[in-house]
């Protein structure tokens, strides 16, 4: 029997390959909005990361025959309402993806010809002012999905925002370590302009101290009404077993990228910037995992056994195998 | 789906291309002359349209009507407010919150513009950081007014004091008039460190007692090299401070109720959410004084059509955000299955304050839709009105927090169904919208309420942008 602490890793290694293949595009859409002058330097890149979708189209399928595995709340209808079922989570969760899936898909291959006409540059905008909503509503569902609701009767307004900023934030951070791998190694057949690195770096350090900023609300109100029901599950994170993981995501994702970024002189050095990034991917992998599986602590510690590892590698070795072809397939590599 | 995105090479060619697209309109006309600039807002302080004195005195009379109102409460107490428990509050803090968000605008959005080097800002950002210090100093007013015993507000202030006694720290009370304090301090510096290279140009063209108050203001400003490189650090640096300072202090105003057990106030998401309705107020405000500033003050030439056109754009996506915040938390009050909070919700949506709810629902999130129609975004009279009602409806939002939830709480004993407001109550509000307006038009006519300095950058940027375009 796999426990849940193992069956949590692939859900947040499921979290993982979605939020990047989301984000990507959700980037692009907003550089687009805001007129951004170095989109163009940055979104086809972006948007190559879209061809993870599938993938984790595949790994929610996985997680769905789970059932009572990655769900565990299934059953107590005693604390939740019942129409709260796994075949109405499974209902939503598929139908999100479907919308989510031609929407983006629409993006991509809008964006492509967004320069041909004037309609279709129109058209793209009116696709591109959608994905934003898209992206908030459907990573909500997610949040809630996946990690709120593990617990039944734990339930924060906060917490989809707070999700969604930190996986977007996250993001950004593998958008810089693909970029600076690339140009370091030679493979771009055009590298974007050195500039590029600062202004991720900006967004960097402004998504960490807006992650900080979800975390420390949700956290003030919580631990101030001190209602048992609430603070149980966030004390028992931040101070039962998986408490050296707590504040080490907190370390990873807040006070060292700030401390570092809050320098104009780091926001300009991609070496710095991509140590930085680092920091706040393995922060935030770690934060799925003590949100998950600390919800749960068991004395088998995520990561540890055969199946942790095999299904991370196997996952990641897959996505990285798909990017590398859709960047080469974009010409973006040699 | 990585087919999809083949012909997506950002080649030099397709840049070109794009960037065809990207600028329709000159934010302002590039051949606008300096000295004219500077005639032009000088002008302002001497003479406005007659409309001016208008406003000015129906916001003194609307004001002399507040204070008359506040004279008669505090002469009989605030039994004639209606305000008795559970109901203590009213529409006094409910304005205060209106008023603090108001305050909230003005300046996050000059600093947070002024650092990310969105130009349009310019024209606009001394009236909106105006605005900030004024409505923060008319929700001040709230605060000794809902006490009743107004010579007791020293209770929430943090100051040393020789008999050791403190007010306590673990209230969020607390927190909110340190914050506030702290927001109205850096905001009036702000607004005044921002002003100081135009005042000196007042200076240089005024005569009587305006030149003397100029020259005190302008701390001796002369333009040097060495002036201008400690201003640009300086206010960078306020900037900088402000934009998180801004953040906390709604985010503060928010804990008086979030931090609370009240079920329709304990929120995890209300700091956010009071935050984007901050904005949103604020933003619609903006709209509002945009359109009167330019007609009053014969504008037209810097309060462009692009940049009200731009101001629109942003007020709508905040409101999105807001109605996403929104959205969120009825949810979770759905989801969450607790029945004292359902009951609450429903109350709002079905009770005694339905009217308000629902009028919040329409000014509030269906408004902003019409926001995407060409007419109503170009045509100023009607943007005006709908400025006016997305305003009324953040107004009712801030009641619809308060009122309803002090009427269902915890308690069925405590519920209080078909209270309202006395005419006292909305007699002190009305004079609130008079002091504001009447501080407001005092200050644009004695001080420049577009930054001269700054808009003769963007008028040179424009140009310099134009001709490396015509050369590429």
């Amino acid at each position: 029997m796999i426990s849940f602490s193992s069956w949590s890793v692939l859900t947040v290694d499921f979290l993982i390959i979605l939020h990047l293949s989301l984000a990507g595009v959700m980037l692009a859409a907003l550089l687009h909005l805001v007129g951004a002058k170095w989109r163009f330097d940055i979104r086809a890149i972006s948007v190559s990361f879209f061809s993870l979708y599938p993938l984790a189209f595949i790994l929610l399928l996985i997680l769905l025959y789970g059932g009572k595995l990655t769900f565990p709340w299934v059953g107590s209808y005693g604390k939740l309402p019942t129409w709260n079922n796994l075949s109405f989570l499974a209902t939503r969760e598929i139908l999100g993806f479907i919308v989510v899936g031609i929407l983006y898909g629409s993006f991509v291959k809008l964006q492509a010809k967004a320069e041909s006409s004037p309609d279709a540059s129109h058209n793209f905008r009116w696709v591109a002012a959608l994905v934003p909503f898209a992206h908030v509503l459907f990573c909500t569902m997610v949040a809630w999905d996946f990690e709120m609701t593990l617990l039944p009767n734990w339930e924060s307004s906060m917490y989809s925002i707070y999700h969604f900023i930190s996986a977007f934030g996250m993001y950004l951070g593998v958008l810089v370590l693909t970029v600076f791998v690339l140009d370091k190694s030679g493979l771009f057949i055009k590298s974007p302009s050195p500039y590029v690195y600062n202004y991720i770096a900006q967004m960097m350090l402004g998504f960490s101290i807006l992650w900080v900023y979800t975390f420390f609300a949700q956290y003030l109100i919580i631990w101030y009404a001190n209602f048992g029901d609430e603070t149980d599950r966030i004390f028992l994170m931040q101070n039962g077993p998986y408490g050296h993981l707590f504040w080490t995501f907190f370390i990873m994702k807040f006070v060292f990228p700030f401390v570092m970024l809050v320098f104009p002189f780091n926001r300009h050095n991609p070496g710095a910037i991509a140590l930085i990034a680092c920091s706040i991917v393995t922060g935030t992998w770690i934060e799925r995992y003590t949100w998950i599986s600390g919800t749960y602590p068991t004395k088998h510690m995520p990561m540890t056994g055969i199946f942790d590892i095999g299904s991370t590698v196997l996952v990641f070795g897959i996505a990285y195998m798909i990017m590398r072809r859709s960047l080469k397939r974009n010409q973006l590599i040699r | 789906m990585s087919q999809m995105i083949n012909h997506d090479i950002p080649d030099d060619h397709e840049i070109q291309i794009e960037k065809k697209f990207i600028p329709k309109d000159l934010d302002i006309d590039k051949d606008i002359s300096w000295a004219r600039i500077n005639k032009d807002v000088l002008r302002s302080l001497d003479r406005p349209r007659p409309i001016f004195w208008v406003i000015f005195f129906a916001a003194l009379a609307l004001f002399s009507f507040g204070v008359y109102c506040e004279k008669y409460q505090y002469d009989n107490g605030l039994g004639v407010a209606d305000l008795n428990n559970p109901q203590v509050w009213g529409l006094y803090i409910a304005t205060f919150i209106f008023w603090i968000g108001m305050g909230h605008s003005g300046t996050l959005l000059s600093a947070l513009l002024h650092i990310i080097h969105a130009d349009w800002r310019k024209p606009i950002y001394r009236y909106a950081e105006a605005m900030t210090t004024f409505s923060l100093l008319t929700a001040a007013l709230f605060v000794l007014i809902h006490l009743g015993r107004v010579w007791q507000f020293y209770y929430v202030v943090a100051y040393p004091n020789e008999r050791w006694v403190w007010p306590n720290f673990s209230s969020p009370l607390v927190w909110d008039a340190t914050a506030i304090g702290t927001y109205l301090t850096s905001s009036l510096l702000f607004l005044y460190t921002g002003m100081v290279p135009d005042l000196a140009i007042c200076r240089d063209n005024a005569t009587g007692a305006r030149k003397k108050l100029y020259t005190f203001l302008s701390l001796g400003w002369q333009g040097t090299d060495r002036q201008w490189s400690t201003f640009r650090v300086t206010y960078m640096t306020l900037a900088c401070f402000l934009m998180p300072l801004a953040v906390s202090v709604h985010s503060i105003v928010s804990t008086d109720f979030a931090v609370s057990q009240n079920p329709g106030w304990h929120i995890t998401s209300f700091p956010p959410y009071f935050v984007a309705g901050a904005l949103y107020s604020g933003c619609a405000v903006i709209i509002t004084l945009f359109i009167l500033l330019r007609y009053v003050f014969r504008f037209e030439a810097y309060m462009t059509m692009p940049i009200l056109n731009k101001l629109i754009k942003m007020t709508f996506a905040i409101a999105m955000v807001w109605n996403y915040l929104n959205l969120i938390e009825y949810s979770t009050v759905w989801y969450g299955d607790n029945m004292i909070a359902k009951q609450q919700l429903l109350d709002k949506m079905t009770g005694t304050y339905a009217p308000v709810f629902w009028g919040m629902v329409f000014c509030s999130t269906v408004m902003p839709f019409t926001l995407l129609i060409r007419f109503v975004r170009t045509h100023l009279p009607t943007l005006m009105v709908v400025s006016l009602i997305l305003n009324f409806g953040m107004w009712l939002e801030r009641v619809q927090i308060i009122t309803p939830t002090f009427g269902h709480s915890q308690y069925p004993w405590t519920w209080t169904s078909g209270w309202w407001p006395s005419w006292v109550q909305f007699g002190i509000v009305a004079g609130s919208f008079g002091w504001f307006t009447m501080l407001f038009m005092l200050y644009c006519k004695i001080f420049p309420t577009i930054s001269m300095y700054e808009v003769k950058e963007m008028v040179h940027d424009q140009g310099k942008m134009l001709k490396a375009k015509k050369v590429a």
